[in-house]
């Protein structure tokens, strides 16, 4: 029970001096996250307000700064940098198959996207009408 | 952090057992685990989201999210994003103030982590309510509505039909973000217990803080989710 309880045991007595916080990293990646954010707010504003034809890399620019995002809340707030690096490779796994999975909705939707402006009605007859 | 990944652990004897081979605790580990499983659920949800958008968007069916969340309150304008934006703050902060929460417990600083604690808790609160005018507005529908065939005007959003377009898009946001919203709700009942336990000094008596530490994941999975929900949903 001891082995796979917190390893952070003893380490303190109620009254100890307590030491003061480390707290500038944690500010410093909450500005990284409210700048991408910011950027992501802005850039979609701009596209609404006017087609700038940037159609082309505006889709992947906001799946690789949600990715950044991501990035930044795995490793620093929930700690994960501070693992065992075979941990990190366990999780990383399975976070690989998520981005392979985000790629493949990607390419998916432009084939739905492109057989149906293609073939509007011939889908509709081999559907039953209703996909 | 008085974590002893730094040792090196011998590939011999790692998996043999009596060591914690990844050096790090049962509970952390579980939850770490857990959130993976879970990735992976909101992850199928918003790939059906995609597909059917890429799917509908095509007959001219599937809602710009621009034109129907462009509420915000007390204000009368069309304002796009604007809200949903404001949400996004809301949980990023409540996430600082967590990470905040767990530094503070690693210090044994119990007058600290009750304080960030119940900024967290505040925070997830704020959210909720956000979400639930979100709900609001987009149940109620616009003025107009969306003429039927039949002569009468189809007003708001439900689970069979909506003014927007394709019932798919009602039914899918309800569905995400709705899962979405009963994962902060029981978050903030976690905190809940967790700040009723510091204040009764349980971390004291038992001598770590861990427990603020595995909630803290739990809670930054969330707002990590929130972050893929407000780009599929609301920015592509």
């Amino acid at each position: 029970m001891e082995l796979y309880d917190s390893y952070h045991q003893h380490l303190h007595k109620v009254g100890d001096p307590i030491a003061p916080p480390k707290t500038r990293w944690i500010w410093k990646v909450f500005w990284y996250l409210l700048a991408v954010t910011l950027g992501e707010v802005g850039l979609a504003s701009f596209n609404y307000y006017g087609n700038m034809g940037w159609d082309a890399w505006l889709k992947p620019t906001f799946i690789l700064l949600t990715l950044l995002k991501a990035y930044f809340i795995i490793f620093s707030y929930m700690h994960l940098k501070d693992e065992r690096k075979n941990f990190k490779l366990t999780l990383g796994f399975l976070i690989i198959i998520l981005g392979y999975f985000i790629m493949l909705m990607m390419i998916e939707g432009y084939y739905q996207t492109q057989i149906r402006l293609m073939f509007p009605d011939f889908l509709k007859q081999t559907m039953g009408g209703h996909h | 952090m008085a974590h002893s990944t730094a040792e090196p652990v011998s590939a011999k004897t790692a998996w043999s057992g009596g060591v914690a081979p990844y050096n790090i605790s049962w509970g952390k580990m579980m939850m770490w685990f857990f959130l993976v499983s879970d990735a992976l659920t909101f992850s199928s949800l918003l790939i059906y989201y995609g597909a059917s958008r890429n799917t509908y968007r095509v007959e001219g069916n599937w809602p710009d999210p621009d034109t129907v969340f462009n509420h915000f309150p007390f204000i009368e304008a069309h304002v796009p994003l604007a809200f949903v934006s404001l949400m996004t703050f809301i949980l990023i902060m409540s996430s600082v103030t967590m990470v905040l929460a767990v530094e503070a417990g690693h210090r044994f600083d119990k007058k600290r982590v009750i304080f960030w604690l119940v900024l967290t808790i505040i925070g997830g609160l704020m959210f909720l309510g956000s979400q639930a005018y979100e709900w609001t507005m987009f149940i109620t529908g616009t003025h107009d509505g969306r003429p039927l065939p039949d002569g009468s005007v189809l007003r708001g959003a439900g689970l069979t039909q909506n003014e927007y377009g394709h019932p798919l898009f009602a039914q899918l946001f309800f569905f995400i973000t709705g899962f979405h919203g009963s994962h902060v709700f029981s978050g903030v009942v976690l905190n809940v217990i967790t700040l009723i336990m510091t204040l009764r000094g349980v971390f004291e008596r038992k001598g770590h803080y861990e427990f603020v530490e595995k909630v803290g994941l739990y809670w930054h999975f969330v707002d990590l989710v929130w972050v893929f929900v407000f780009t599929f949903f609301y920015l592509i």
